[in-house]
């Protein structure tokens, strides 16, 4: 009976210690977790160090414009011209031309991109608000020391990121911090919009046309080319204002037909990618469970023509990805036929594309990110 | 029969033990048995009512920091949701979703009339119609 007793007073002795081990022993490792997650978050060390080009590049003044540069206006909507290159019209060396600068101004701009997994904020800017005429816009410090970085690197020809930053990866492929960009091009703008001294002005204006033609050079991600088409925008529309006031009526034609291809382009792309979001759409849950693509014949072979017949390849490698969904989800029918039209781009010249295409082919398709896509969808 | 039918070892068996003996002994060990043992070890960390106390004060002290390490705030602002876009993005990079395809009827017949074949009419406008 005393065994007993010992036995049982021994278990409980211990048990009691147990609890208060295990409480501390979490309590310490919660709180180590807590402690370095602050300090990665905030750790200097792991933000991508400033990076300065290797020189400073010649920006060449603008290209003589005469009437017989001013392009006439594209017929955006003939039919003829569905599955041509969407570009502007407008030669835009007669505005703003690149700097010859031989450093790629994608290692710049990618230090302000998140990095790592999980993803952590990249090169730290701050954003104040400039009181323009009673209202407020988001924009850098005029004075800001990484507007001062920025101008050096919108001198330099090149922007590339795909590959000699990231690498293309479907769906989870990076993309560089476009809002960044947006702002310090709308930083320039508003910069120039102040300006007493106007030659500066029209500068800051073409700093922002170089940096929206630095992003459109590389023609891999639509949104990366939205972005483009939106700054060579703003700054084209100041430089448009600016011809105006001076009563530079070339400049104030091509700036038009600049600003009119920007509407038409942002239209074409639309109705482009709606051919691949429109597949999304068909994506559901069987009687079963299991996440299915249910397109119709007409949606799918909507998404191959995109993939076929489009010019800018941007667009093309967004549907990549919808055909590997459908590689696995898709019907059988539907499956096959994403198939042989990934193996057909596959064998195609342009090596980023093909590389894609095999990827495609070799790569699964996860529920994850098929959910992903009908909530892109939906969005 | 003779004087020798006397049992030699008569005189050599033992001395029977005292008859209060068995008694005294029983005694003994019932009163042993109703004396407290000696504590052991268990014994003493299971009766300590000081070690109970602070046992009791350890679970509370480590159960209120657990509570406060999930209440206090992170220093760090949570990372936005992948879909989460600045508005001022987001109005850049949203596109209308569009028919790629719309054809419109023509009147009651909503026949629609032969297209020209797109490289004959490549790079032409709706006014300029095809070559005769």
């Amino acid at each position: 009976m005393n065994r007993n007793r010992t036995v049982f007073r021994a278990t409980a002795v211990l048990g009691a210690a147990a609890v208060v081990i295990a409480l501390a022993a979490s309590l310490a490792t919660r709180a180590a977790d807590r402690v370095a997650g602050d300090e990665r978050a905030r750790a200097p060390g792991l933000v991508a160090a400033p990076v300065e080009p290797a020189a400073i590049g010649r920006v060449p003044e603008p290209k003589p414009l005469t009437l017989k540069e001013v392009p006439k206006p594209r017929c955006w909507s003939c039919p003829a011209n569905n599955w041509e290159r969407i570009d502007f019209e407008l030669d835009l060396d007669h505005l703003a031309p690149l700097g010859d600068g031989s450093s790629n101004a994608a290692l710049w701009l990618a230090g302000f991109a998140k990095t790592g997994d999980p993803p952590e904020p990249g090169r730290p800017y701050h954003v104040v608000q400039h009181e323009v005429g009673g209202t407020r816009k988001r924009g850098l410090a005029f004075d800001d020391p990484i507007l001062a970085e920025a101008e050096a690197w919108v001198t330099q020809g090149t922007c590339r990121f795909y590959p000699d930053v990231w690498k293309l990866e479907g769906f989870a492929t990076r993309i560089p911090n476009l809002l960044f960009a947006l702002d310090v091009a709308k930083t320039w703008v508003l910069r120039g919009r102040q300006a007493e001294d106007r030659v500066a002005a029209v500068e800051d204006y073409r700093r922002a046309v170089r940096l929206g033609r630095l992003l459109y050079e590389e023609d891999a991600t639509l949104i990366q080319h939205l972005v483009a088409i939106a700054i060579v925008r703003l700054g084209v529309e100041a430089l448009h204002d600016e011809a105006r006031a001076q009563g530079d009526v070339l400049t104030v034609a091509a700036a038009g037909t600049v600003l009119a291809d920007v509407d038409a382009m942002r239209s074409r792309a639309a109705a482009r990618v709606s051919r691949v979001t429109s597949v999304w759409e068909g994506v559901r849950t069987d009687f079963f469970g299991r996440l299915r693509m249910d397109a119709t014949d007409e949606q799918v072979e909507s998404a191959l023509e995109l993939v076929r017949k489009s010019k800018d390849p941007r667009f093309r490698f967004e549907a990549l990805t919808t055909l590997r969904a459908l590689l696995h989800y898709g019907s059988d029918e539907h499956a096959e036929l994403a198939r042989v039209a990934l193996e057909e781009v596959a064998a195609e010249s342009n090596a980023q594309l093909a590389e894609q295409a095999r990827l495609a082919l070799e790569q699964p398709f996860s529920d994850e990110e098929l959910a992903l896509l009908k909530l892109e969808a939906a969005d | 029969m003779t004087t020798n039918d006397r049992d030699p070892f008569d005189g050599l068996r033992p001395a029977p033990p005292p008859a209060a003996l068995r008694q005294r002994v029983l005694d003994a060990a019932r009163q042993a048995a109703l004396e407290p043992s000696a504590p052991t070890l268990w014994d003493r960390l299971f009766e300590s009512r000081s070690l109970r106390a602070a046992w009791g004060a350890a679970c509370a002290v480590l159960a209120a920091a657990h509570l406060a390490l999930t209440a206090l705030p992170s220093q760090v602002e949570p990372p936005a949701p992948a879909l989460a876009v600045a508005p001022e993005l987001r109005e850049v990079i949203e596109l209308p979703r569009q028919d790629s395809d719309v054809q419109l009827g023509f009147g009651a017949t909503d026949t629609i009339p032969a297209r020209s074949e797109p490289d004959e009419a490549e790079g032409r406008s709706l006014d300029e119609g095809v070559p005769s």
